[in-house]
């Protein structure tokens, strides 16, 4: 009997992912090992050959993919962090019951990640053209004498990609830190209030180590989304200045389409991603465990 | 044991509609990636009716008797390229129905990218447009998938500049199509103000150009556009001089190749100078030139679509035969851009769409004065360049014939082989381009940039 049950509940189970699990693998993990294989040819469009692990060799030179690597790895430095912390701070200061509009105010910080991809780098491109507003209101303040070209010069072209990421995605990850914090007991911090703890106190040595699994799942998402980062830096800097703020994703559209397409050499790097991600994710991971 | 009979129905049955489900997916996956793509697809589905005739449907064609047979092309642009394939088809005798598919240009090279790279043969379309630049890249990636033109069209009756452009391996596949014959656009109201004429206009050399921006900052007017991150006007002044950025095998011209050492250094006046406008897209360069902040544009003969946006400046420009570099060579002619037509080897009615396009555009006056007379769009068809459309004036030029004049350069454009590597070269230049434009020394910068390129090209 106790068998039987266990074999209906694997039934009842399977059947209910099983299309969901046929699908992801025909049309993720099918691709993905396909992928594998075309990163170990070589050649130009449709002439490939197999060449063992050739590209992965190639990529030691190629200062392009260094470059890109780099400026990839730069951003989700800068730009995860801050992004978190601003998240968290205004998930608290909004998760405040006595707050008036509180809604209200989460919509507008979280609007800003329904536009479109596209638009908002436009968006974004306009406010600091050369002309742009961001020039004219510093000109007018007199903060600077002459108009500053942003998105053609390397440090302000990156600043400007990270701003614009921060804006983007602060109020998208607000929203997971709000809904944990719903999840914390109110009794928790009514007995630290009776303990006398402050704002600072309660948020570091409460908040903080409550949130810790959410603040590992945004990050790990946090940072898959920027070392896939495309849309953005191809519309605001074309990768611009140079190869200055080109991103990895971008290199790998290039390899593909925009030069002569090495479709294998662009796989190994996609490849090189996405060992990454894996090796980044399980630091993460490390960290997280650790202080727990 | 009832209800484990009913769970083990249901999962069966799930199972099979995924199966299923997948397979059909995997047979319509291209057609429905390529309906997301763009919205004209269904008249291709319709296409597939003629497709079990298929071996027959060649012959019929060939002997031009029987029913219509459809032809597909993929191209940008339906103001330009799908309004001129909509004109050879009213010149053309046999019975083809031309189905033009519109997509943006990155989309439509993109697509035909990944098309013939999937191997699969049954959406192809029979013709498709590619930028010459591009065009030894796709010949050189897809062996075999273009159709050799060279037993119908004659090469001789067009351009030289563009047979080299379209060749891969000696052999010519393409139908050259439009002209990017380079014109050095300029207001004439602001170079008088400077104290030029049209006549000193004609035969600049970069140093006079330069001059002129000097003297037009006095004016308070700009020179040009300038944006550092852009070296399209490399391109221009290259094959003014017969140089590219490449050499005849496809390796890397840089270290000693003057000419484009003198672009750098003109590259880099220009970035250190107070006379130009700087941009950093299209939408700001095309500002510039409608809003009447610089005085002159560098560019292929299309940006004349974009120039008379500015309607209000209607009669103050003028065009002039693009400045001279002063190494060994150098002329006042040169292109930029421009694209060709190619049929595929592989396609439904591949036959029928190089006779069609063979004797339209490949051998038909009468479709080029059409084109030049109501849209001003230029081919690169030699016999055309007498047809009557090219003399009349143009009010927004000033009654200059900037048709004609365009023409006759046209003749004059030095041939150079392209190659397949362009954009790598243009990637790898501007990869070292900041470093130069800091004061970098420019045989190491462009030593680096080969160092690059070979990465790039491997």
């Amino acid at each position: 009997m106790l068998k039987k049950e266990k074999n209906r509940y694997w039934l009842t189970g399977w059947s209910m992912v099983v299309i969901a699990a046929a699908f992801v693998l025909l049309f993720s993990y099918v691709p993905m090992i396909q992928a594998f294989f075309l990163s170990l040819k070589t050649g130009k469009g449709a002439n490939l050959r197999f060449a063992g692990l050739a590209n992965y060799a190639r990529m030691l030179n190629d200062k392009v993919f260094w470059t890109t690597l780099g400026n990839t790895l730069l951003y989700a430095a800068i730009q995860i962090p801050v992004m978190i912390l601003l998240s968290l701070l205004i998930a608290v200061l909004l998760n405040d019951p006595k707050l008036r509009l509180r809604s209200f105010y989460r919509t507008c910080i979280f609007l800003p990640c329904v536009t479109s991809l596209v638009s908002y780098s436009i968006l974004f491109k306009n406010l600091f053209a050369v002309d742009g507003l961001v020039n004219q209101l510093l000109l007018k303040l007199g903060i600077i004498d002459t108009a500053i070209s942003f998105v053609l010069t390397d440090g302000w072209a990156k600043a400007v990609i990270i701003i614009a990421l921060i804006w983007r995605y602060t109020g998208y990850f607000m929203i997971f830190f709000l809904s944990a914090l719903q999840n914390i007991d109110q009794s928790v911090y009514e007995a630290a209030k009776l303990d006398g703890s402050n704002f600072l106190q309660t948020f570091f040595r409460i908040t903080m180590p409550m949130l810790r699994p959410i603040v590992f799942l945004t990050s790990v998402m946090a940072l898959n989304n920027t070392l896939q980062l495309f849309d953005e830096v191809v519309n605001l800097t074309n990768g611009g200045p140079g190869n200055a703020t080109r991103t990895i994703s971008q290199y790998i559209y290039d390899l593909s389409f925009n030069f002569v397409p090495s479709y294998g050499y662009a796989a190994a790097v996609s490849y090189v991603v996405l060992l990454l991600v894996v090796i980044l994710t399980i630091i993460q991971k490390g960290i997280g465990r650790e202080k727990s | 044991m009832k209800k484990r009979l009913v769970a083990l129905i249901m999962m069966a049955m799930l199972v099979a509609g995924a199966m299923t489900g997948c397979g059909s997916n995997e047979t319509g996956k291209g057609t429905e990636a390529e309906k997301a793509d763009i919205g004209k697809q269904e008249e291709i589905q319709a296409g597939t009716e003629t497709e079990p005739a298929k071996e027959t449907a060649v012959e019929e064609t060939q002997t031009a008797s029987g029913e219509e047979t459809e032809i597909t092309v993929w191209a940008w642009d339906a103001a330009f390229n799908g309004y001129a394939l909509e004109e050879a088809q009213k010149v053309y005798d046999g019975n083809v129905k031309v189905n033009f598919v519109e997509m943006a240009k990155a989309d439509c090279l993109q697509k035909i990218h990944t098309t013939l790279a999937s191997g699969v043969t049954d959406d192809l379309p029979d013709v498709v447009l590619i930028s010459d630049l591009n065009a030894p890249g796709y010949l050189m990636s897809y062996p075999g998938a273009f159709r050799p033109m060279e037993d119908l069209l004659n090469y001789d009756d067009f351009a030289g500049y563009k047979k080299s452009m379209l060749s891969y391996d000696g052999t010519a596949y393409g139908i050259p199509f439009d002209t990017g014959v380079a014109g050095l656009f300029y207001r004439t109201d602001y170079i008088e103000e400077a104290g030029y004429t049209a006549e000193d206009m004609k035969n600049l050399t970069w140093g006079k150009y330069l001059e002129l921006g000097e003297k037009l900052k006095e004016k308070g007017h700009m020179l040009q556009t300038y944006n550092p991150n852009d070296i399209a006007e490399f391109q221009i002044m290259l094959q003014s001089a017969g140089k590219w950025f490449t050499d005849e095998n496809g390796s890397a011209d840089f270290k000693n190749n003057e000419a484009l050492k003198e672009c750098f250094e003109i590259f880099r006046t220009l970035n250190e100078s107070d006379y130009v406008k700087v941009v950093s897209d299209w939408t700001e360069f095309a500002g510039a030139i409608n809003g009447g902040d610089v005085a002159c544009v560098l560019r292929g003969s299309w940006i004349s679509s974009t120039i008379i946006q500015g309607e209000d400046q209607s009669g103050k420009w003028a065009v002039a035969p693009v400045p001279a570099l002063s190494v060994s060579g150098a002329t006042n002619y040169s292109n930029q851009g421009g694209s060709s037509w190619f049929v595929l080897a592989n396609s439904k009615n591949s036959e029928a769409a190089a006779d069609f396009m063979a004797k339209t555009f490949g051998g038909s006056t009468e479709l080029y004065n059409t084109l030049l007379g109501e849209k001003n769009i230029m081919g690169t068809y030699l016999p055309a360049s007498s047809v009557e459309a090219y003399s009349a004036g143009s009010d927004f030029y000033g009654g200059q014939t900037v048709n004609a004049d365009l023409a006759q350069w046209l003749g004059k454009i030095p041939a150079v082989a392209t190659g397949a590597f362009s954009a790598e070269a243009q990637s790898a230049l501007l990869g070292v381009m900041p470093e130069y434009l800091a004061g970098g020394d420019l045989d190491t910068v462009l030593e680096e940039a080969a160092t690059q390129f070979e990465q790039l090209i491997q």
